[in-house]
């Protein structure tokens, strides 16, 4: 089999892995060494597929032949499909190919899991291995066996900035359904291995940064251990079983909680080509993947807890609405904490304003050191009226009573009415 | 963003302005013209319409770090207003109001704000969809890059980029021998050291790389017909981008044949066990059991 039907198989088959994250790890270029690369700061995007995802890194599996047979994933060992392996020395050149031509910031590889957890673990490390031995300084992210030996982790984040353990659904009746060679307990004993020592590198790194502080002129004696600067990150499947997405965000909140997560993914379940008899006929609204991103943003960035967002007195049903975005369903449920008043309100009322952001915020505050905002400042702050409008009050800006004291403030906001009337 | 050189003409600009703010000379009496010669990259100077002499003895002009930086990312924006909009803000911290630039809702300092974003997306775009071609590729599978491999690469920049840019794919390309050509400056780094040239008007002739059906391909299958989200692709790369991307040439085809690709995964019956093996019959009896004691 050629290079070019390997390709079309083994990204074809790496496709449903959602992050194509390069961004967060440690600072480097290839200054002063005959090698390419490097990283740091914000990931680059260098493509865009039609599907309006970021192309970032060469995202391949080493392998599809597989052992398991988890229901939701095309490479099953029940798929019919067809299947292919790479040599490490091809993914290699591949990635060296690809990132001199400035395609991608790296490698985000993962594998089928062939012969023995172990022995794939050992493939998808000597591909690193081997880029690394290149003086290759761009991103590296290693799927990572959850079932590999704890000496093997330990190696891993030697060579790569990212690892990433799936824990590819919320609950362990769930994996045990349609992923019964997984265990919950694997996956989350591998997280804590990945946890403790990118802990263990980030305080020898901080460690190193205060006798440097201390005393400049001395050569740091501890050698620095680098493992994963990037971290670690997740993936959670959506709508492959009959989990509430309040039962999803528990489940995440305990991945940031408990194991220090970079970032979850939230996948939609996507139909497959032959896809298993367990599954369901239709895949999830992509809405839905949405709304769990954006309730995710809010308790990560804006101080939103889980059970303001979805609590059992927020949400009977334990379900996201998917015709509003959470932070305008929490105000819509919460008018008794509106108007917020631009000119008095601190950093965490603005966060709670439909249609002001973090950035949004921090404007208003840097303004109205100078100035008593009012409605007409709002355009340079680049804040919306019409989004804003019906939740702040100016001196000049009284909001429109007609949403806020509206018996069904939802279906006014739904049908436009609403939208009409603060443009006036 | 990059600590790249500030543009050709930039250091001139402040020049001037010291001597003007000096000699107290009110933005409306100062016109700032650019010889464009080369597209700005050399002998763009701005000038004072009655340049003062250098002052001597008047008080220093001390403008502040933050006004530095987004003058130096100003300066490279296309816009021939810029030189004047920087100095009314210049006049503004030294007579007016230091703090002008902490203040987000002021006109002036909106623009050039905006000026700055531009120029700053402008960058961040360069980063990424520069492509780099090959001249003498390598045919060998070994890992090693040759020295001296030769790459190309031809870009249009909105702004006067090069400059800021240049040094990030020295620090990235480092192994290399590149040359970067755009309508508004070109770069050349030989792996030792970074020069800055002139524009080129137009693409350089040259055979395409034979990597690109690789890259295509690779594009073509990472892309997932069941989540068709065009807008989405357009805002992050608009289509004045694509006639300089090799993938780009696939979007079409991958968007007219999305839908049907993606009803016939879901028409498709479920798979039949095909090619079970002993492991995975055990497999399939442990689902069914756990499936009915759910139920």
């Amino acid at each position: 089999m050629d290079l070019q039907a390997k390709l079309t198989i083994l990204a074809d088959a790496a496709k449903y892995d959602a992050s194509c994250a390069s961004s967060g790890s440690s600072r480097r270029d290839s200054r002063g060494t005959q090698g390419i690369g490097s990283t740091g700061g914000m990931g680059i995007c260098h493509s865009y597929a039609p599907d309006g995802r970021c192309i970032s890194l060469l995202k391949i599996l080493l392998t599809n032949f597989c052992l398991y047979d988890c229901s939701y994933c095309i490479n099953r060992i029940s798929s019919p499909v067809r299947r292919a392996r790479f040599s490490s020395q091809e993914v290699a050149r591949l990635t060296l190919d690809f990132y001199k031509r400035n395609y991608i910031e790296g490698l985000f590889l993962s594998s089928g899991i062939i012969q023995s957890p172990d022995y794939t673990m050992e493939q998808l490390i000597d591909v690193a291995r081997l880029l690394r031995a290149q003086h290759f300084r761009g991103y590296i992210h290693l799927k990572t066996i959850p079932e590999a030996s704890p000496e093997l982790l330990a190696e891993a984040g030697r060579y790569a900035d990212r690892l990433s353990i799936n824990v590819e659904l919320p609950s362990e009746t769930s994996l045990r359904k349609l992923a019964p060679e997984k265990s919950a307990r694997s996956i989350q004993g591998s997280m804590a291995v990945l946890r403790s020592h990118i802990q263990e590198a980030r305080e020898s790194q901080k460690h190193r940064e205060r006798n440097i502080r201390s005393a400049p002129a001395a050569k740091p004696r501890v050698a620095v251990k680098s493992y994963a600067p990037a971290g670690q990150s997740t993936q959670m499947i959506v709508g492959a079983d009959q989990e509430n997405d309040a039962r999803i965000l528990t489940a995440s909140r305990a991945l940031y909680d408990g194991f220090a997560m970079r970032r979850v993914y939230y996948s939609a379940f996507s139909p497959i080509p032959n896809a298993a008899e367990a599954l369901p006929a239709k895949p999830p609204p992509l809405w839905r993947e949405h709304r769990l991103y954006q309730a995710d943003w809010l308790m990560r960035f804006y101080q939103f807890s889980l059970e303001e967002i979805i609590g059992p007195d927020e949400r009977p049903d334990g379900m996201l609405d998917l015709e509003l975005d959470p932070k305008l369903a929490w105000a819509l449920r919460h008018r008794g904490f509106f108007p917020v008043d631009l000119n008095r309100a601190s950093r965490e009322a603005l966060l709670r304003v439909p249609g002001i952001g973090t950035v949004g915020a921090r404007r208003i505050l840097q303004a109205r050191r100078f100035q008593t905002l009012r409605a007409g400042d709002l355009r340079g702050l680049r804040i919306s009226l019409r989004k804003a409008g019906p939740f702040i009050e100016l001196p000049d800006h009284q909001p429109d009573d007609a949403l806020l004291q509206s018996p069904d403030p939802r279906q006014r906001l739904l049908h436009g009415e609403v939208r009409q009337m603060s443009l006036l | 963003m990059t600590a790249g050189q500030p543009p050709p003409g930039f250091a001139a600009w402040r020049t001037q302005v010291r001597n003007c703010l000096q000699a107290g000379l009110p933005p409306d009496q100062v016109h700032w013209s650019c010889g464009d010669s080369q597209l700005g990259l050399f002998g763009e100077t701005a000038t004072g319409s009655a340049p003062p002499p250098p002052a001597s003895g008047g008080r220093p002009v001390n403008m502040p770090r933050a006004f530095v930086d987004l003058a130096a990312t100003v300066a490279c924006h296309q816009d021939p207003q810029r030189w004047g909009l920087l100095y009314q803000a210049a006049w503004r911290i030294r007579f007016e109001s230091r703090s002008l630039l902490s203040q987000p809702a002021d006109p002036l300092v909106q623009t050039l704000e905006r000026m700055q974003k531009s120029v700053h997306r402008d960058i961040h775009k360069m980063k990424a969809f520069v492509r780099f071609q090959a001249v003498t590729p390598d045919p060998s599978d070994a890992l090693d890059t040759p020295t001296g491999e030769e790459y190309v690469a031809w870009f249009e920049p909105d702004h006067f980029i090069v400059q800021r840019v240049a040094p990030f794919f020295a620090r990235r390309f480092t192994g290399m021998h590149w040359t970067l050509f755009t309508p508004r400056g070109s770069a050349r780094w030989d792996g030792q050291s970074l020069q800055l040239e002139r524009g080129c008007p137009e693409r350089p002739a040259g055979p395409a790389d034979p990597l690109e059906p690789l890259w295509r391909t690779y594009y073509r299958s990472i892309f997932n017909p069941a989540r068709l989200k065009v807008d989405a692709m357009c805002a992050e790369m608009p289509r004045k981008y694509w006639k300089n991307l090799p993938e780009a040439q696939d979007i079409q085809a991958l968007i007219l044949q999305a839908n049907h690709r993606t009803c016939q995964m879901i028409e498709q019956p479920p798979s039949p066990r095909w090619r079970v093996s002993e492991r995975s019959r055990k497999v399939a009896e442990t689902q069914a059991i756990t499936r009915a004691r759910e139920e």
